[in-house]
């Protein structure tokens, strides 16, 4: 492109051809007044504020094409008047009072007053009477007293979007900024992707949120910040591997994920605030299902060895991810794992019927040929066993594999069991002693596993008692409704007092009804019961799902916590040894297998500097094409309704442990990722420098 | 993530931390700003002018208020709660702030009261080419204190957030703040002194509950100023900060209305009779332009709301006359717009805000604030004030109709009537413009610690250290919240430089 060269205030600056004066004293760190204008868009001309003197005339520096040897004068005292005046006219029918205001500090109005020192009209004021137009909208919100009519909206709407439905409209003489007919933006078939306010330079757009959102909700809700809407985007073009491989950039069992993620996303996704959030799970879980191709094995590549040497105890999700992101910074990486099949909860814990083997098999044999070595049947003891003998660094991610019980009366008998005991003995293809009628003690996603196993395994009476009442318990909804249907008894409201035996054999629980409850400081139960409401519920097992801890003790080398997790420096996965990282449910205790995998990259990356890296785990596995920010009407969009999960019917659940989870239809999975407001796109919108840009730094 | 260095940190650029940022700079240390907005001035942005005695304008303008006068004052007016040596430095500062403000290029237009019974101590900043007092004069003051630190090598940062305060766990020595840019990268910078000055937490009501009791939406309607979240108090209070008591800047508002609608607020603020839900007067109105005193009597009533209440008969009066207390800063002086703003406010359908809808919160939305009505009976149906209690209220009060007010005193000509063929109310709240503390100070600004020891390095200023009111703010010396974060920030300027060239200050 031909290379301009001008004079802006006696500097010489050079333009791109076709480029507008404005822009190119810009790009030269050289401000000129501005707020209609926007470096995404075309320019209007309508503020008055990048007025110029270009051979004694005034131009508008925006319709100003730079020309070669042209000389600007940006500043004197006859472009400071024509400017105050220009604010002037903009400021008549703008509210006085800021202060409530959610742009406050973040406007380029309030910004442009202090550096033109015009803060108010000299002329008369002239209140808007056309504000109430479209006030009442989702996500978006309209406080169009504050609008000073530079369209930068209605340009950002058609130009960056191709959707175009904002327009100058007039009513009783007075212009202002709506839609075709006033519809609402629902009716108008707005997508909500905000773009109009991204670009707009006062408080009059906003979104409908606190005042600090995150720009893509669903991706900081993310604990491992999975670009979310940029696969959602992939799987809606059908570019499926690509999709998949988006994910695995961040964390290495997209599959696994797809079944039984507990999606903090969704909770987040602004879609909610239409009508409900994508089915993210459900996208990614179709995309990881038909990733043909397996871009990410060509893409990925382990850096030279290091020579370094990395053990790691427990093979679960964060031991395995942490794995797999040292061993491609080329450590040397064994994994140990106590049990015989590796994978942690996703073997061991998760039932089989959520979370098919043969998914988790697959994705961790994907690790091994990456050169993740695992020894199972192999338990680690203490960290003297493997530090510097020979290994440089030690990760602790030995989860937290003990069921805990709570020692009522008769806890001790010998068919009263803990969840994880039941779970991981089925999981290891072993029959758990139980009778005909169980009771779990939990109300709990734990509690739902080993309720719905124990019907699997064809308990006749299966009961659940839990204190909190219906419609609060903890689990998803989607377990609650399914182990209904399965034939679980849910008792709701009740505390448990002991286990009651007739001899040798157990004979049920006792209950009371529990009228409050709380926990206090240190998670300690305040209960408020009724009195004479004791009950016993009859069965001959009990299991406890009320919680899990670590089995760590002194002997295994670090300092644990008053709990027993395993202590860690405040931010950091380092322990009380040096060279001893411990990350995962070892040190939160039991969350969310996402959270783990993101602790285990966390710890990762940390090692890496430990043994000399740069720590940086980020991989970019697939093209970073621009996505197209012209999405165009689409019509209906805010009413697109959410595609159901799509489960097996339920005699086919009830026959045994196949899975009964089953991923959209190509149909399902587009019109899904359809549903995507695709935030994203926002960030691709460039922000208009002010005058506080351009101070040196 | 990166590494730099600073003698003095000073987070946010709000009005003391740009005077502060200033003042180092002008005695040569080398000086980093973080700032989370993208703008200085904070929230004195809106403001107009600041308090000063003894300047040379109140001296051009004969005014002879002194500053032993101003101190005493002060000081019995906080009961002595305040810190005299603080207040006193402040105030014998205040003049030459003026001053100060001045070598930058600022003008003033004059010293002004903010109300009839109030002392002229506020000093209106000029917008230039305009002989008129504004709203948001005193950001122009921003803009050439901004110049000022850039031409003194101040760097500043935008849309940076301070995440933590380092300190030597050994000597207990601030030793730099861990910050993140808009893009979300960690910056570590090291510093030897730092100066908190991050505006209070006027916008978090979490912790406006916590530490003050009030409920914000729900009994309180203060502004927030988004990114006065309270970062400033818990960095210090996470860095061993003692916690002091704090205090709305109390006002009251008509949700809705106050911001938008200013001649319906302006009239329905006027003197004439205010009541409670129970339909009894609470207060001399007279004294409603002292805001703060107005926003305390609301406190205590049921609900902690009151009414205003006037009929046609008295829009009536203030059409010849014109109202009787006109605001400086809103200059509402007549009832011209009476009608058309009222219809204005009730096109806005009565069920949705009118106007700035969700800064004051999804409670407000749906919330009436103003209401009409052809009886007095009706008007009660409608506010839920009590209608036998207002009945005799009513009388009582016209029986003392331009005369003496038997209950309060109230001056004879505000006693208006309220008769006529249509009746107005409008409901009035607390609100307030910020949070005054959260840390407590000596009188050089150090931040002090449990036991009354400054945190060797950690200053602070402006509203977060703000603890020189009592328990009610000063709207009789007007100007004080704005000159107090000049003021404060500038002698915790100098005072974090004298500190490192002292010899308290050990490398
Ligand atoms: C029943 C159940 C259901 C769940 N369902 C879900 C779900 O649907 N979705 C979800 O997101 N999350 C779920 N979670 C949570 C999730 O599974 C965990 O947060 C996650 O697995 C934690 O990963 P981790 O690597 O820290 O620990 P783990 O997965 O527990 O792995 C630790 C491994 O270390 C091994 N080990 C222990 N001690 C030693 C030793 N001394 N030496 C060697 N190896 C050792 C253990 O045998 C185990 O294999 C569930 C948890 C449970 C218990
Ligand atoms: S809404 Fe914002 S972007 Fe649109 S015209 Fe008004 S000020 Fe400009
Ligand atoms: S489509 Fe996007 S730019 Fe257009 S009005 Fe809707 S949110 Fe704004
Ligand atoms: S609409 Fe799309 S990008 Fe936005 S939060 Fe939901 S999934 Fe994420």
């Amino acid at each position: 492109m031909k290379e301009i060269k001008l004079e802006i205030d006696g500097i010489e600056v050079s333009a791109r051809e076709g480029q507008s004066v404005l822009n190119a004293a810009l790009d030269a760190g050289i401000f000129i007044p501005n707020i209609c204008s926007h470096p995404d868009l075309s320019p209007q001309g309508e503020c008055k504020l990048c007025v110029v003197e270009l051979r004694g005339e005034t131009v508008l520096s925006c319709r100003t094409e730079a020309a070669e040897g042209m000389k600007v004068v940006t500043k004197s005292e006859h472009l400071a008047h024509l400017r105050n005046t220009a604010m002037e006219l903009m400021l008549a029918s703008h509210p006085h009072d800021c202060t409530s205001c959610r742009s406050y500090l973040n406007c380029e109005l309030q910004s442009m007053m202090q550096y033109l020192e015009s803060v108010h009209a000299r002329l008369r004021s002239v209140p808007k009477k056309n504000i109430k137009w479209n006030t009442n909208n989702p996500i978006i919100l309209r406080e169009m007293e504050r609008c000073i009519q530079c369209g930068r909206c209605v340009r950002a709407c058609r130009e960056l979007r191709d959707v175009g439905i904002l327009e100058y409209r007039v009513l009783d003489g007075e212009s202002y900024i709506g839609t075709a007919e006033n519809k609402t933006l629902t009716e108008a078939d707005c997508r909500f992707c905000g773009a109009c306010v991204a670009v707009c330079p006062t408080g009059a757009l906003q979104m409908d949120e606190e005042t600090t959102y995150p720009v893509v909700p669903c991706r900081a809700a993310c604990p491992a910040e999975v670009d979310i809407p940029r696969y959602v985007r992939l799987t809606k073009e059908g570019r499926y591997s690509e999709a998949t491989t988006v994910i695995r950039e961040k964390v290495p069992f997209p599959l696994a994920l797809g079944h039984v993620c507990n999606h903090v996303c969704e909770t987040e996704c602004r879609r909610k605030e239409l009508n409900e959030a994508v089915s993210i799970r459900e996208i990614k879980l179709f995309a990881a299902q038909n990733d043909r191709a397996e871009i990410w094995k060509t893409n990925h590549k382990n850096k030279p060895a290091t020579g370094r040497k990395v053990a790691i105890a427990g093979s679960g999700a964060c031991g395995l991810t942490a794995a797999y992101y040292l061993s491609a910074k080329g450590h040397e990486v064994k994994v140990f794992e106590r049990l015989p099949v590796a994978g942690g909860m996703m073997s061991t814990g998760i039932p089989e019927y959520r979370l098919p083997r043969d998914v988790v098999e697959s994705e961790i044999s994907a690790l091994r040929e990456n050169g993740v070595e695992i020894e199972t049947s192999s338990s680690v003891e203490s960290v003297e066993d493997l530090l510097g003998k020979p290994y440089d660094a030690v990760l602790l991610a030995v989860g937290a594999s003990v069921g805990k019980k709570i020692p009522f009366p008769g806890a001790d008998h010998p068919s009263v069991f803990a969840a994880l005991d039941i779970l991981r003995s089925v999981s290891l293809g072993e029959t758990p002693p139980l009778g005909k009628s169980v009771t779990v003690l939990g109300g709990g996603n734990v509690a739902f596993d080993a309720a719905r196993v124990c019907t699997r395994l064809g308990v006749e009476k299966v009961n659940l008692v839990c204190l909190e009442p219906e419609g609060a318990m903890l689990a998803d909804d989607e377990e609650i409704q399914q182990g209904q249907e399965e034939g679980i008894t849910i008792f709701n409201s009740k505390s448990t007092l002991s286990l009651e035996a007739d001899g040798d054999a157990l004979m049920g629980v006792k209950v009371i009804d529990v009228l409050e409850f709380s926990f206090g400081p240190g998670g300690k139960l305040n209960l408020t019961t009724k009195p004479g409401s004791e009950q016993i519920i009859p069965s001959d097992t009990v299991v406890f799902a009320v919680g899990q801890k670590t089995d760590l003790s002194e002997a295994m080398g670090v300092d644990l916590t008053p709990f027993g997790f395993a202590a860690v420096r405040e931010g950091s996965c380092a322990t009380s040894r040096e060279g001893v990282f411990a990350a995962g449910d070892t040190v939160t205790g039991t969350r969310l297998l996402i959270e783990a995998m993101a602790a285990g990259r966390k710890a990762a990356s940390e090692m890496d500097i430990f043994l000399g890296g740069d720590g940086n785990i980020e991989e970019i596995l697939t093209s970073r094409d621009t996505p197209e920010g012209k999405i165009g009407i689409n019509e209906g969009f805010a009413g697109l309704e959410r595609n159901p999960v799509n489960f097996i019917d339920l005699d086919e659940r009830l026959k045994g442990f196949t899975g009964i989870h089953c991923a959209y239809t190509a149909d399902q999975a587009k019109s899904e990722a359809e549903r995507c407001l695709q935030c994203d796109l926002r960030s691709c919108i460039s922000k208009n420098k002010t005058w506080t840009d351009f101070i040196k730094q | 993530m990166s590494k730099v260095e600073a003698d003095v940190v000073v987070i946010g650029a709000g009005a003391s931390g740009i005077a502060a940022a200033v003042a180092a700079a002008e005695k040569d240390a080398k000086v980093i700003v973080y700032e989370k907005g993208s703008t200085t001035g904070g929230a004195a942005n809106m403001g107009m002018g600041f308090f000063a005695v003894e300047s040379r304008h109140q001296k051009a303008q004969m005014i002879d208020l002194t500053l032993d006068q101003a101190f005493d004052f002060f000081m019995e007016y906080t009961h002595w709660h305040a810190d005299a040596r603080l207040v006193r430095k402040y105030m014998a500062q205040s003049a030459d702030t003026i001053e100060w403000i001045e070598s930058l290029g600022v003008e003033f237009l004059g010293v002004y009261k903010y109300f009839e019974k109030s002392f002229p101590t506020w000093h209106v900043v000029k917008v230039p080419g305009s002989n008129k007092p504004t709203e948001r004069s005193a950001s122009v003051m921003f803009k050439a204190l901004t110049d000022r630190a850039v031409e003194l090598d101040v760097e500043l940062n935008f849309q940076h957030t301070v995440k933590k305060i380092q300190k030597d766990p050994e000597t207990g020595r601030i030793t730099g703040v861990s910050v993140v840019d808009e893009q979300g990268n960690q910056i570590d910078c090291e510093c030897d002194t730092l100066i908190v000055a991050a505006g209070g937490f006027g916008n978090n009501p979490e912790m406006i509950k916590q530490m003050t009791g009030y409920t914000w939406g729900e009994d309180l309607f203060s502004f927030r100023i988004p990114g006065d979240d309270g970062d400033g108090v818990n960095l210090m209070w996470d860095a061993g900060a003692v916690k002091s008591p704090v205090n709305v800047e109390l006002t009251y508002t008509t949700p809705g209305i106050t911001d938008i609608f200013k001649t319906l607020s302006e009239t329905m603020r006027q003197p004439n009779l205010m009541v409670n839900l129970e339909g009894l007067r609470i207060f001399n109105e007279e004294t409603m332009q002292n805001t703060t005193f107005t926003g305390n009597a609301i406190s205590r009533q049921t609900g902690k709301t009151a009414f205003t209440i006037i009929s046609d008969e008295i829009i009536e009066d203030y059409k010849k006359t014109g109202l009787d207390y006109i605001t400086f800063h809103h200059n509402i002086k007549t009832v011209d717009k009476w009608q058309s703003e009222i219809d204005a406010y009730k096109s806005g359908g009565e069920s949705e805000t009118a106007g700035l809808s969700d800064l004051h919160g999804e409670d407000e939305t749906g919330q009436v604030c103003f209401w009409e009505a052809n009886s007095l009976e009706e008007l009660c149906e409608k506010t839920g004030i009590n209608y036998k209690n207002l009945q005799a209220t009513i009388e009582e009060y016209n029986d003392c109709e331009g005369s003496y007010d038997t209950l309060f005193n109230k001056h004879p000509k505000y006693m208006r009537a309220i008769k006529g063929k249509k009746f107005y109310a409008a409901i009035h709240r607390p609100c307030g413009y910020g949070t005054l503390g959260g840390v407590k100070t000596n009188d050089m600004l150090q931040v002090l610690d449990a036991e009354n020891k400054p945190v060797p390095g950690m200053y602070s200023a402006g509203f977060d250290a703000c603890n020189i009111f009592g328990d009610s703010y000063c709207f009789l010396l007007p100007g004080n919240t704005m000159g107090w974060a000049l003021n404060s920030g500038r002698m915790a300027g100098y005072n974090a430089v004298d500190y490192l060239d002292s010899d308290d200050f050990v490398e």
